[in-house]
């Protein structure tokens, strides 16, 4: 047993002493704290791991699982996400939940498991199983609010939906399986160096893992239901479902990507190429005439998907300008923590927010509450890839990678979606600053300031100073 | 960190002037004017402590790691050219405070402080010597401006606001996919990874991509200048902004186009903007004969005086693509005298403005009567812009053309019709407006609340008897001519623009290592022409 099974240890543990706790006695200030400190101690284990070892000396593997440095990060990456939002959770549910406030924090837990066993899975038995719990924990999350019907039909949608997704991934691994014999990634990667790989059956299991895939990060042609699950969903889960369940999808493609030697098929590539190109500019073109923020963010999370995509067509390839074959591996890694960093912070800043769907509830923002309307500005700033913000070093990143990889051709349609894509930002911008009198607000506590303080100086930080998230970055894929 | 203070004070005196309004109402703009005095003296004092006007370029360089991991640098450094845009950022900034100074009277702290960061996002733009740097100020410049044209402008402030950040950040992409593959390219061919100018500069990129990684940087150039197709931007921001950032629109933001062009295009593309050197003269043709035209039908006057600005910067974009010293002279002293004359012209437009609450020649004329001084201002202004000898202007448009023809004659030509078509359009402004029938009395009254919803409409009951009623109410209503804050201001800059005009020669000396250093670079390949002479005028 190796140490780096102790972070799910930890939150298995916390989930079975939260389950006993609630059969014994409900309390919400107890089911916030034993999650908190389930998370902080699988938090804090991850990060020792990454501190006492040698970096190269994380790599660990067994059936099931593998462990490197890159999965240390993802994976401390995963569980500062679900702290950030632990944290604001239990003012938000002591405000908006009339009843049963408890088991949101087991669903949290459960599907923060999952995730984690995603993002270190190296089998397609251990990968599927996480998947499914993660999935069915949001179903759970997603139609948790008892008073609202939205939010019932969005859990429903849910999870028909991602039934259907599972069973063409299920679909997918049995064919190839049929055709290899193996569930392992590692066994896979090997032998398909020395077959051919482009059999048409291989293929249609690809795909058909793909498309699964595609439906968890709600690119194009699997993304419609998207925007009326993060409307109707309370909005920590929307939170989690568009930042953890993605996170761990898009590591999952990166991991199939990286080692199953993709690039040498043609048909996958150019399915790929055109999600990416059509998720960039559908994703930003639904985004822009949408009347609810959810609804804006669900669409700009399609096309911050889209161009991360751009980045798995440099893998494999030998086309290297710059020298430095870990680039786009830290592009990709970059671009992934800025935008879900950026994102988390935009969630808690609306979870701040009373009346947080409508973007004309957003009106004078600026004048009744300066605070909030700052961060949320500057978040939408980074969203939109403006320097000085994490969002801009993102995509400096990716660009820069793609170039060197002279991975062309996706450029034009990322700068005509980013200029697309501006024009939404801004219009959130735009709503705050409008209608000058200033409306009667409730003063802000001094938890929420100091988490807005944090998320303004985290964003515009870590964008003005990237020095040395960049070499933590480069040493930890290097 | 000398370099560094520059950027950082205005930085500091924003964050400070925000925070000030709680103190007291009127502390932000004591707190800006301060600030931006300061920033002056110390731009100043670093001026007399180096003397920027030896043969030694870049006197004050600082390199200081920013991101190793891609070997970016913090690298500021200034010479002449950078001196004297600075200078006039700085100067230009105390105008638009001075205009400022009682137009806004809403949310006082947050103004001062967005116009404090342009300033800085803009002082960085002329110092940035690393270009990713460079990219970062160009973008964040754009974001306080666009708060200051979205909150205190006009009528149709968004749409403008969102119009001009659009066209500026579609601009900046381009530049920035134009930067990295330079600088990609740039490894494959020396080894070196670097986004240093310095470092760039010394070879030349040599590939077929470089033509299109050209246009990338001139596309986001011509963009903020602007030139022909990209110019729409500019009449809506112009006419919507508030008077402070008109002026700091026009004074210097466009300006950073021009210095784009001078301090990256030219020395980095060397034949690329050989290639491209036709088109944009053309593209330069366009813009001064169509701006002028376009000035001469409107009616509205902030509009004016903003398609005068597409026609003017016309002949920077005509100077930097001539190759030829004279040329890139004329488009310096082009940048300076445009900002001077322009700015002095949105602001007396916006003390129009605020005296009649209408900007629409048909509703003004005769201000002669009731302004005197404020006419004869616009009076000056207005013959400077049309490039009186005499005035910094002529001395700008006399060389460009000079200097095109010997490249380009036909270009030249097409050019300095540009010159009469100002002189019809500036005549017509100044005919309109402070000549002519007495016609703003009424507009006083009735245009108060609604400026520019009415303008078709009391043109056609503005009989006389109307007039003669309304003038006997003007006695009642009183119209004050120019304080002496703002006559001051103006007349500072009427000198500011006789001296270029009459003694030029400073300036020149100051920009002319600069100068002559990017000609060399861009005429390397080409045969050397002969010594160049100095102008003495």
């Amino acid at each position: 047993m190796s140490l780096h099974y102790l972070p799910a240890i930890t939150l298995n543990i916390a989930i079975l002493v939260l389950l006993l706790v609630i059969a014994l006695k409900r309390s919400h200030q107890l089911a916030f704290y034993i999650t908190g400190a389930g998370l902080f101690i699988a938090c804090f284990s991850q990060c020792s791991l990454l501190r006492a070892s040698h970096l190269s000396e994380l790599h660990f593997s067994d059936e099931l699982f593998s462990f490197s440095s890159m999965s240390v990060v993802l994976s401390v990456l995963l569980l500062g996400i679900l702290i950030f939002i632990w944290l604001q959770l239990h003012t938000w549910l002591e405000k908006h939940e009339a009843n049963h406030k408890e088991e949101f924090y087991l669903l949290l837990l459960l599907a923060g498991l999952g995730a984690l066993g995603m993002i270190v899975s190296e089998h397609f038995a251990s990968f599927f199983l996480s998947l499914e719990l993660m999935s069915l924990s949001f179903v759970g999350l997603i139609a948790y609010s008892q008073s609202q019907p939205n939010s019932q039909e969005a859990g429903i949608k849910y999870l028909i939906l991602s039934a259907v997704a599972s069973a063409f991934m299920l679909m997918g691994i049995a064919i190839i399986y049929l055709q290899t014999g193996s569930l392992s990634f590692q066994y896979l990667a090997e032998n398909l160096n020395n077959t051919t790989p482009s059999s048409m059956l291989f293929t249609i299991g690809l795909i058909f893992i793909l498309i699964g895939l595609l439906f968890k990060l709600s690119l194009v042609p699997c993304h419609l239901w998207v925007a009326d699950i993060f409307e109707g969903a309370p909005l920590p889960s929307t939170a989690l479902l568009s930042t953890v369940s993605k996170l761990a999808s898009f590591v999952v493609l990166w991991k199939l990507f990286h080692l199953g030697n993709w690039q040498e098929n043609q048909v996958v590539l150019t399915l790929i190429g055109m999600v990416a190109v059509a998720s960039m500019l559908i994703g930003n073109l639904l985004a822009l005439l949408q009347n609810s923020i959810l609804r804006i963010l669900a669409f700009s999370s399609i096309s911050h998907f889209g161009y991360l995509l751009i980045l798995l067509f440099l893998f494999n390839h030998n086309a290297d300008l710059l020298d430095n074959p870990t680039f786009p591996l830290e592009a990709l890694l970059f671009y992934l923590s800025a935008y879900l960093i950026t994102l988390t912070g935009a969630f808690s800043i609306l979870m701040k927010l009373e009346e947080e769907k409508s973007l004309e509830a957003l009106t004078g923002l600026f004048w009744s509450k300066p605070l909030h309307a700052a961060s949320l500005s500057i978040v939408m700033l980074s969203l939109a890839g403006i320097p000085l913000t994490l969002g801009f070093m993102g995509k400096f990143y990716l660009v820069t990678a793609s170039i060197s990889y002279q991975v062309i051709w996706p450029l034009p349609f990322l700068v005509i979606a980013s200029v697309i894509g501006l024009f939404f930002y801004l219009r959130v911008i735009m709503v705050m600053l409008s209608s000058t009198q200033t409306r009667h607000s409730s003063p802000s506590t001094a938890g929420e300031v100091a988490s807005l303080w944090f998320i303004i100086l985290l964003v515009m930080s870590l964008g003005t100073f990237p020095a040395l998230f960049a070499d933590t970055i480069k040493s930890v894929v290097g | 960190m000398m370099l560094f203070t520059l950027v950082i004070l205005p930085l500091i005196g924003g964050f400070l002037a925000c925070w000030s309004q709680r103190v007291h109402q009127d502390a932000p703009k004591w707190i800006a004017a301060i600030c931006t005095l300061v920033t002056l003296a110390f731009l100043i004092s670093i001026k007399l402590t180096n003397n920027i006007e030896n043969l030694e370029l870049w006197l004050v360089d600082e390199p200081r790691a920013w991101i190793p991991r891609l070997n970016i640098t913090a690298h500021l450094a200034m010479d002449g050219l950078s001196f004297v845009l600075l200078l006039l950022t700085l100067l230009m900034g105390l105008v638009g405070l001075s205009s400022a100074w009682s137009e806004i009277n809403q949310h006082k702290g947050f103004f001062y402080g967005n116009y404090l960061w342009t300033l800085a996002g803009i002082i960085g733009v002329f110092l940035a010597m690393d270009l990713l740097l460079f990219f970062v100020f160009w973008e964040v410049m754009l974001v306080p401006m666009y708060f200051l044209i979205a909150i205190w402008g006009n009528e149709n402030r968004r749409y403008a606001a969102l119009k001009f950040f659009l066209f500026t950040q579609a601009g900046g992409l381009l530049m920035l996919l134009s930067i990295i593959a330079l600088t990609v390219i740039h490894y494959q061919q020396t080894g070196i990874l670097s986004f240093d100018y310095q470092v760039l500069v010394q070879s030349p990129i040599q590939s077929e991509l470089a033509k299109w990684i050209c246009l990338g940087f001139i596309i986001a150039f011509i963009v903020k200048l602007p030139a022909f197709p990209f110019h729409t931007w500019l009449p809506d921001a112009h006419t919507q902004a508030p008077t402070p950032a008109s002026i700091i629109l026009a004074a210097v933001l466009l300006k950073t186009g021009g210095y784009g062009l001078l301090r990256f295009v030219l020395p980095l593309f060397p034949e690329s903007a050989q290639f491209w050197a036709p088109l944009m003269m053309t593209l330069a043709g366009v813009s001064i004969i169509y701006g002028a035209i376009m000035a001469f039908s409107q009616t509205d006057l902030k509009r004016l005086v903003a398609y005068s600005s597409v026609s003017h910067m016309g002949f920077v974009l005509l100077g930097c693509f001539s190759f030829n010293f004279y040329a890139l002279q004329g488009a310096v002293m082009q940048m300076l005298a445009h900002g001077l004359s322009t700015s002095a012209l949105f602001m007396l437009v916006g003390l129009i403005q605020h005296r009649f609450h209408t900007r629409d020649l048909n509703h003004l004329g005769g201000l002669w009567h009731t302004l005197p001084k404020l006419s004869a201002m616009g009076l000056f202004f207005g013959v400077a812009s049309l490039g009186m000898p005499g005035m910094g202007n002529f001395i700008a448009e006399l060389l460009v053309l000079l200097g095109a023809f010997k490249q380009a004659p036909i270009f030249a030509i097409v050019a300095s019709s540009g010159l009469i078509l100002a002189a019809v359009y500036s005549l017509r402004m100044i005919q309109k407006s402070f000549f002519g029938m007495n016609l703003n009395l009424e507009t006083s009254f009735s245009d108060k609340k609604s400026s520019d919803n009415s303008s078709k409409n009391d043109l056609d009951n503005s009989s006389a008897g109307l007039r003669a009623k309304r003038l006997n109410d003007a006695h009642t209503h009183h119209i004050t001519d120019l304080s002496v804050k703002e006559g001051l201001t103006l007349m500072l800059m009427c000198l500011g623009l006789i001296i270029m005009g009459l003694h030029p020669q400073p300036i020149f000396t100051l920009v002319n290592s600069s100068l002559m250093e990017i000609l060399s670079l861009i005429q390397s390949p080409l045969q050397p022409e002969s010594p160049l002479l100095e102008v003495q005028l």
